[in-house]
């Protein structure tokens, strides 16, 4: 049967007391080498076992990668086109050179009479481009659609298929036959009326053919 | 005890630190998206705006009445794509008048067209107010107008976004059941920006989130 006091009397004992120095000393010694190893780290040592997530590196400075965020931006002039509000800019760096009013795609669509499963969306296609040509007094080379629009039947012989002054003084072409053009229908200009290709009065239609060279950088959204 | 205590102590100080996980910055993983030539989305939930891009180029700045997340928000900056766009109600499909209408446009030197009705297009304000976003990598976006001029028109929506709410709410206590359920993030706008906005993204557009 062990006396009431017995307890007490362990824990004042000179035998815990050095248990406990020891034990003190011992985690002094862990803190010491632990911010020795690692002397940027600002985390407890026992907070290892508490987050279990490894630690997480930037791959790269913020600095560096803003510059090759300006690496990558259109150098020169180029052209920035708004299909919700048919407004086209040409700029240089930051700095707005030009803008006008335009007329992009009406987003609608054209089934093909003769094949159920052929049609068209006449949508002006959104991203980069690049402008590949420029021409000067261009015709257009009607497409199938445009004699599906009109009731007509299609033509055999591609001469048939050439029209010329409607697409205006010049055309500039960025691929897959969209071009920047003239109008002969300057009071929509400002509207979504077109088959997918831009069209722009003939004042700013010449200001971009005389300053926005081939190969300058275009940007549909 | 003190043979236990040294041994734990030795392991401690001799352990190697776990190695360091390389996740991309959110400058890093913007900057990938800059290289392509696809227009980006960046949702910059701290600064409250939505900017659509192109490398590295603000085209439009779209801001954000307010933002709110149904189920667990996402931890860190994360790229997301885009794979459908789905409105409460659709735009309706415009097909170009017929033939009989257009022989009135007789091409020639001048403005003939001054006399013909404006022809049928699909225009940012036939675009929906509220939609769904749907993303392949398990996040869905819901657009709504933080809210509208007229009263009916107000009540309609703000019971529109109760109900997508309830349903969103309703999906992610999948995640209860063990199952995995992707979180909804709720961008309120002004109703301009929210059919603006629609207008904008176009699947396969990449979304940066910057939570």
């Amino acid at each position: 049967m062990s006396h009431p006091n017995s307890r007490h009397s362990f824990f004042n004992s000179p035998f815990f007391r050095a248990i406990i120095g020891l034990t003190l000393v011992t985690l002094l010694g862990i803190t010491a080498a632990s911010l020795a190893s690692n002397p940027t780290s600002h985390k407890a040592p026992f907070q290892k076992n508490v987050s279990a997530s490894p630690p997480v590196k930037v791959s790269a400075q913020p600095s560096l990668i803003s510059n090759s965020m300006r690496f990558l931006a259109p150098k020169g002039i180029y052209v920035v086109i708004d299909t919700a509000q048919n407004r086209l800019e040409v700029r240089e760096g930051e700095k707005l050179l030009h803008t006008a009013v335009a007329s992009t795609g009406s987003g609608a669509s054209l089934q093909d009479p003769r094949k159920p499963n052929k049609g068209w969306v006449f949508e002006t296609p959104r991203g980069v481009y690049a402008i590949l040509s420029k021409i000067k007094n261009p015709a257009w080379v009607k497409p199938d659609w445009a004699f599906i629009e009109e009731g007509e039947s299609i033509p055999t012989k591609s001469q048939d298929r050439i029209e010329t002054g409607v697409l205006g003084d010049y055309a500039l072409g960025f691929g897959n036959g969209y071009f920047i053009h003239g109008t002969l229908y300057t009071r929509l200009l400002g509207t979504n009326v077109t088959h997918g290709c831009i069209r722009l009065g003939d004042t700013d239609l010449e200001y971009l053919y005389r300053h926005v060279p081939t190969g300058s950088t275009l940007i549909i959204y | 005890m003190w043979v236990g205590l040294c041994l734990s102590g030795t392991e401690y100080a001799t352990a190697l630190p776990a190695p360091a996980r390389k996740t991309p910055s959110p400058l890093n993983m913007e900057l990938s998206m800059a290289k392509t030539k696809a227009l980006y989305m960046v949702i910059d939930i701290p600064h409250h705006q939505a900017v659509l891009k192109a490398r590295g180029i603000v085209l439009r700045t779209f801001p954000l009445r307010e933002i709110d997340w149904i189920g667990d928000p996402i931890p860190q900056s994360s790229s997301f794509h885009l794979t459908t766009k789905d409105p409460m109600v659709s735009p309706l499909s415009i097909s170009p008048p017929p033939a009989s209408d257009k022989t009135v446009e007789a091409k020639s030197e001048e403005d003939q067209s001054a006399t013909l009705p404006p022809p049928k297009a699909q225009t940012v304000s036939d675009m929906p107010l509220r939609y769904e976003l749907v993303f392949q990598d398990g996040i869905v976006v819901i657009v709504q107008p933080h809210h509208l001029p007229s009263f009916w028109g107000n009540a309609f929506q703000q019971l529109a976004n109760w109900t997508g709410r309830v349903t969103a709410n309703v999906s992610t206590w999948k995640e209860s059941f063990g199952q995995p359920s992707e979180p909804y993030l709720v961008l309120s706008m002004e109703p301009i920006d929210a059919q603006a906005f629609y207008w904008a993204v176009l699947p396969p557009m990449p979304w940066l989130v910057f939570p």
